[in-house]
């Protein structure tokens, strides 16, 4: 770390999605900001090294090798371990974890986080999705509804720059979208069979999703070459590097700060106000105090929570935000892998040109109107239609050149989905600091036990029986519902363990994400959900942060912090 | 890859690289259901680091250059030169000895190695000659002799059980020459930077597949 200043107005800790916003509503406010980030630090474009590299370029081809599975036993359960982008994954030696039941943590330990290899899917939450914990009696009821959080979805789109169709359904509000990327052509005649169906509440709308369709000021257009994963050397993915740093950047504000990790927040008995953090070199060990009149945790759900149960301990043992007994409580996910597949006849004379980075989507349509279901809450799906390659002759009997020659062409046109499924938040799914066990850095290490429970094992069988249905019902064959192995965590969609509330005596933070005891803390990762919806998150967590950076400001401005 | 069946499409939130997890759903389903995780220890107590891995090369395998050249031979009989070039101008029997030697498990590598000597011995009762000193029509003979048995093989195969040898070789054949730069960019068509999204364009029944990094 450098010997530069330690005081600051404000300190955001994690520079992934949530915290690149932080920086960046703050800095343009006029605060100067100091941005911890605990791993290394990743340069926009110069340091995407396997960007422009063809598959040919590596040696495995991208497969693992048996010594990568040796060296990462948590990332092999999943496509983290890889040889392509596996450098972007932490390193489960350096920063171990315990489960009590398995649960599958894929981290991003460097400048931009998971930012840089996110999915890029960009769904609203819904008022349905505010009113469900209170409706249902499930969880504790959000302080926030749809129409506080609707402009700050506005205000986070227009910048980030998400395509996207205007659909007007109530439970997927539409946004302030670029054109969408379009459904191909088979996606398109599935679409208008399945309108037919089911009262036309099932349907196929293109993905929505964080490529640019059109140029933003310094990034250029998507060019369909579907390597998002490795960086994008065009800025056309929304990403901290790509789009919030520069913009905190050209304020002059911004100190961004590599491998510093924050051991605690800093907490003044007297004032009960947060002075600051402290901070660990990730190279020296050397630990260093920061001072500021605001801190943003945006470290990643279980990252900011872990921070504040090591913050404070000697006025509440849990931590910072433990008063309210749900402190590393109702850890959520999406839970998915199950749906179903088939082929469609009809277009072999069709093909796409260009690579699609998205796919097609259908909104969630159970327990909504007249679709009761044995479940609470729903799911979407996520899924497309294209043509079948080489592989397919792995299988097929046949050797010699006519073989070859047949595995060069496309084969049938598939399509398929997968649904992603609200998970309930349940107190009882949690983690906690484990004493005996620490990380490289001497840190106890979190302990997790989490599983998904009744309801979302009904739910699963849904979600193979529907998209069966809808596949036959949008004209395919060959229709084979399919389910794979889930545990929590691997949706890599982790939320809730500091939830926000109504009161202090059963929520971690309130309505603006300030901790309720400590209130110029705020946590605007995912940490923060009271609930999970079935949408990918990250929208969301941009446009909490934005809202309460808003609030922050304010309340600097008029002396309450 | 883009076998329809066994593609997970839409999968959100994760890198568009290729999946570790549908890479051995894919592997292990066009294998038979034979599980390609759990190798332990191959290259024994000194691992060499991801960089060393990445930088390993065909010849520091433990096959010998014998071996190689005889995994080429089989592999360009498998796919031979046609109106494009062949498995053995994209090196695909060196790439095969690479991926044996670091991603198959010791049960795996012995079943393979098991199935070159099965076919070598094939050969020589059922030709005369081994593998190498066989006439194009003669090594294409026992190529098909060994592809219908592992077809067979398959079909009935235990879920537990490890692939058929030649599937094996197929496989790793396959995946080997469509990654190739021959085999992405003259066996298929390939365009690094496509620049735009057409979602439905009329081909010639003739056109090659467009091959997806």
């Amino acid at each position: 770390m450098s010997k530069t200043n330690n005081e600051y107005d404000a300190i955001v800790v994690g520079s992934g999605i949530s915290g690149g916003w932080a920086a960046k509503e703050l800095t343009e406010k006029g605060l100067r900001v100091l941005m911890l980030e605990r791993g290394k630090n990743i340069e926009h474009v110069t340091d995407y090294v396997n960007a422009t590299k063809g598959p040919w370029e590596f040696p495995h081809r991208g497969r693992p090798t048996l010594a990568m599975e040796e060296a990462y036993p948590v990332l092999r359960r999943d496509y983290p371990l890889n040889e392509i982008n596996t450098d972007w994954w932490a390193s489960d030696e350096d920063s171990p974890y315990t489960e009590v039941r398995r649960f599958d943590w894929f981290r991003g330990y460097h400048v931009g986080g998971r930012s840089l290899m996110w999915g890029r899917q960009s769904y609203r939450l819904a008022p349905m999705d505010f009113e469900a914990n209170a409706v249902d009696g499930v969880g504790g009821d959000w302080p926030v509804r749809y129409e506080d959080i609707a402009p700050w979805y506005d205000h986070v789109e227009r910048f980030a720059g998400i395509a996207g169709s205007k659909e007007g359904l109530p439970q997927l509000p539409d946004g302030q979208f670029l054109p969408p990327m379009p459904l191909n052509c088979v996606e398109e005649a599935a679409a208008a069979k399945l309108a037919k169906s089911f009262d036309g509440v099932r349907r196929i709308i293109p993905g929505r999703n964080a490529n640019l369709t059109r140029a933003l000021p310094g990034r250029a257009p998507c060019q369909f070459r579907n390597k998002c994963g490795l960086g994008c050397p065009f800025g056309a993915y929304f990403s901290t590097q790509s789009s919030t740093l520069p913009a905190a950047m050209a304020t002059g504000l911004l100190t961004l700060q590599p491998y510093a990790i924050v051991h605690e927040v800093l907490f003044d008995r007297e004032t009960r106000r947060a002075t600051g953090v402290r901070v660990m070199d990730a190279v020296t060990g050397d630990t260093r105090d920061f001072n500021a009149k605001v801190v943003f945790l945006c470290a990643s759900t279980l990252n900011s929570t872990w921070i504040l149960m090591r913050s404070a301990t000697d006025e509440w043992e849990g931590g910072l935000g433990s008063s309210s007994g749900e402190l590393g409580h109702n850890l959520m996910d999406h839970h998915f892998r199950a749906g179903a597949s088939g082929t469609m006849d009809g277009f072999d004379d069709k093909e796409v040109y260009g690579r699609r980075p998205t796919g097609f989507y259908i909104p969630r349509y159970q327990n909504i109107g007249k679709d009761k279901r044995d479940f609470l809450r729903g799911f979407g799906y996520q899924g497309g239609a294209s043509r079948s390659g080489w592989s397919r002759a792995v299988a097929e009997l046949g050797v010699g050149g006519e073989f070859k020659d047949a595995a060069c062409r496309p084969g049938d046109w598939g399509i398929g989905s997968s649904a992603f499924g609200e998970m309930l938040p349940n107190h009882d799914n949690r983690i906690w600091i484990d004493h005996g066990r620490v990380d490289k850095w001497g840190m106890p290490v979190l302990a997790f036990d989490c599983a998904i429970g009744e309801n979302e094992r009904l739910m699963r069988r849904a979600m193979q029986d529907d998209m069966a249905e809808i596949l036959e019902a949008a004209g395919a064959r060959n229709v084979h519902p399919w389910e794979s192995e889930y545990y929590p965590g691997a949706g890599i969609h982790e939320m809730g363990t500091a939830r926000m509330g109504r009161d202090p005596g059963s929520s971690v933070l309130n309505e603006w994400n300030q901790v309720w005891d400590c209130k110029n803390v705020y946590v605007t990762d995912g940490s923060f959900m009271a609930s999970a919806g079935c949408q990918n998150p990250s929208l969301t967590y941009m446009a909490f942060t934005a809202r309460a950076v808003d609030h922050a400001v304010g309340e600097l401005k008029r002396r309450n912090l | 890859m883009s076998a329809p069946e066994l593609k997970e499409t839409g999968r959100s939130d994760t890198a568009n690289t290729l999946s570790r997890r549908e890479a051995l759903r894919q592997v292990t389903a066009l294998l038979g259901g034979a599980a390609l995780t759990g190798g332990m220890g191959l290259l024994g107590a000194s691992l060499p680091s991801l960089a060393e891995a990445r930088s390993r090369l065909a010849m520091e395998t433990d096959f010998t250059a014998a071996d190689i050249a005889w995994l080429e031979e089989v592999a360009d009989t498998l796919l031979p030169e046609t109106d494009t070039p062949g498995a053995k101008a994209a090196a695909t029997g060196a790439f095969i000895a690479l991926m044996v030697t670091d991603t198959y498990t010791p049960a795996e590598q012995a079943q393979f190695r098991q199935g070159m000597r099965a076919l070598e011995d094939w050969a020589a009762a059922e030709q005369g000659a081994g593998f190498m000193d066989l006439s194009p029509v003669d090594r294409l003979a026992v190529l098909e002799h060994f592809d219908a048995e592992q077809h067979a093989a398959m079909q009935d195969k235990h879920e537990e059980a490890l692939a058929h040898p030649f599937r094996m070789f197929k496989e790793l054949a396959l995946f080997g020459y469509f990654t190739s730069e021959i085999g992405m960019r003259q066996a298929q068509r390939y365009e690094e930077v496509p620049g735009r999204f057409d979602p439905c364009v009329t081909r010639d029944p003739d056109d090659r597949s467009w091959a997806s990094p």
